[in-house]
C-alpha cells in the first residue's frame, strides 16, 4: 500500500471518506498468511472475495464500501464486486493490467530481462541504476516523473526479501461479467494512453463494451500515480465519481 | 515457490529490516493501523478519516521491486496456460528464469 496509493490518494480522500487500505496476503506488507505460509492465502477469486468480506466484518463495516484498486489491486477489488455486489457501492479501477486486456509480450520480455539482468549486476553500482531507469522509465510517459517515487529505502528492503507470493492468478474478465458488475456497482476505469503493460486501446475498448466509464490520460503510463497532471487530476475525478 | 529460504514468511533479519522501515512510514502515513484475523491469515489494514463517513477500501498494486516484475512475468505466463490468458512466451524462457531465481 505504501508504494502506491498510500501517500497519494489516501490523504486527500480521507478528508471526506473513511479510507481503509488493505495489505494483500502474500505481498510485501504486514499481512501474514496463516502459519506463515503464503500457500494458505486466498488462491481463487471466490476465496479472495471471502477474505475481503472477513476483513470488513472484523472492522464491523456493514454498509456498502467503495472500492479503489490499482494495478493488481484492481483484480482483488473486482473479486469482491463480482461475488458480493451488495457490499460495494462504486468501484474505480486504476491502471488495470489483467482485467481488461492481455499483457503485452514486449513488456513481458522486458520484465524478464530486467529480472534476470538485475541479478547479474551489483545493486550498488551504476548499472543497476541504469536498469531501473530503463525498466521503470518505460512505465511512465516522462522518466523524470520517477523522481516522484518515494521510499527508496523500503523498496530496497523489499528487494532484499525477494518476491511477493500472492496466490491469486489474475485473468481477463469477460464483457458479460463486467457488464453485470457495472450494473450492480458503477465502475470507472482510469488508464494512461502510454500504458505499456497492456495495450491501452484494447483495455479501453473492452471496458466500453461493458459500458464502464473511462478516463484516459494522454501523457501518462502505468505508474501515473507519479505523473502530472494525472496524479492530481485523478483525485478530483475520483471524488466526483464517488459523490454523484 | 520461486524462492527457497531457511526462514518462514515474515521471519528472519531481512523481514525485520523491512518492518522497521515499513512501520516508520505507516506511522506517519495513516491515522490508525491494525491487524484483523481472517481464515487466510492476519490482515493488515491502515485507516484514515472519520469512521462515520462512507468507507472506501483500497487495494494496492503488487510490490514494485525489481524482482517482482520478473516474478510477475512468470505468474502471467502461468496464467496464460491455466486460464486462456492471451500471452505467448517460449516455455524455455520461463524455465531459465525460474532456474535463475532459484539459484539466488
Amino acid at each position: 500500500m505504501i508504494f502506491t496509493t498510500g501517500d497519494w490518494l489516501f490523504p486527500e480522500l480521507s478528508k471526506d471518506y473513511h479510507c481503509i487500505a488493505v495489505d494483500a496476503i502474500g505481498d510485501m506488507g504486514r499481512s501474514c498468511p496463516k502459519d506463515n505460509n503464503p500457500g494458505n492465502g486466498p488462491g481463487t477469486e471466490e476465496e479472495t472475495a471471502e477474505w475481503i468480506v472477513q476483513v470488513l466484518n472484523e472492522l464491523h463495516i456493514q454498509q456498502p464500501v467503495h472500492v479503489i484498486g490499482y494495478s493488481m489491486g484492481t483484480t482483488l477489488g473486482t473479486c469482491l464486486t463480482r461475488f458480493y455486489p451488495e457490499k460495494v457501492g462504486k468501484m474505480i479501477l486504476m491502471a488495470p493490467v489483467f482485467l481488461l486486456a492481455p499483457v503485452r509480450i514486449l513488456w513481458l520480455a522486458q520484465a524478464i530481462s530486467f529480472g534476470l539482468l538485475s541479478q547479474m549486476v551489483s545493486q550498488e553500482g551504476s548499472m543497476a541504476k541504469s536498469l531501473q531507469d530503463w525498466f521503470f522509465g518505460s512505465m511512465v510517459a516522462d522518466p523524470k516523473s520517477l523522481a516522484n517515487m518515494k521510499h527508496p529505502e523500503l523498496r530496497k528492503a523489499t528487494e532484499n526479501i525477494g518476491t511477493a507470493q500472492v496466490r491469486l492468478r489474475p485473468t481477463l474478465v469477460d464483457v458479460e461479467i463486467l457488464t453485470q458488475i457495472n450494473q450492480n456497482c458503477p465502475t470507472l476505469v482510469v488508464i494512461g494512453q502510454r500504458e505499456n503493460v497492456v495495450d491501452p486501446q484494447a483495455a479501453v475498448a473492452h471496458a466500453q463494451k461493458a459500458n464502464l466509464q473511462v478516463i484516459e490520460y494522454e501523457n501518462a503510463g502505468h505508474m501515473f500515480f507519479c505523473e502530472s497532471p494525472a496524479r492530481d487530476d485523478v483525485i478530483e475525478r475520483a471524488k466526483e465519481f464517488l459523490s454523484t | 515457490m520461486l524462492f527457497s529460504s531457511k526462514y518462514k514468511w515474515h521471519e528472519g533479519p531481512k523481514w525485520e529490516r523491512f518492518f522497521q522501515i515499513y512501520d516508520a512510514i505507516a506511522k506517519d502515513m495513516f491515522e490508525e493501523s491494525r491487524q484483523v484475523a481472517t481464515h487466510y491469515g492476519a490482515t493488515q489494514v491502515h485507516m484514515s478519516g472519520n469512521p462515520q463517513n462512507p468507507p472506501i477500501v483500497f487495494f494496492h498494486g503488487i510490490a514494485t521491486c525489481r524482482l517482482m516484475y520478473g516474478a510477475c512475468a512468470v505468474l502471467l505466463i502461468s496464467s496464460s496456460r491455466s486460464s486462456g490468458f492471451h500471452v505467448s512466451v517460449p516455455w524455455c524462457c520461463t524455465v531459465v528464469f525460474v532456474v535463475v531465481l532459484h539459484g539466488l
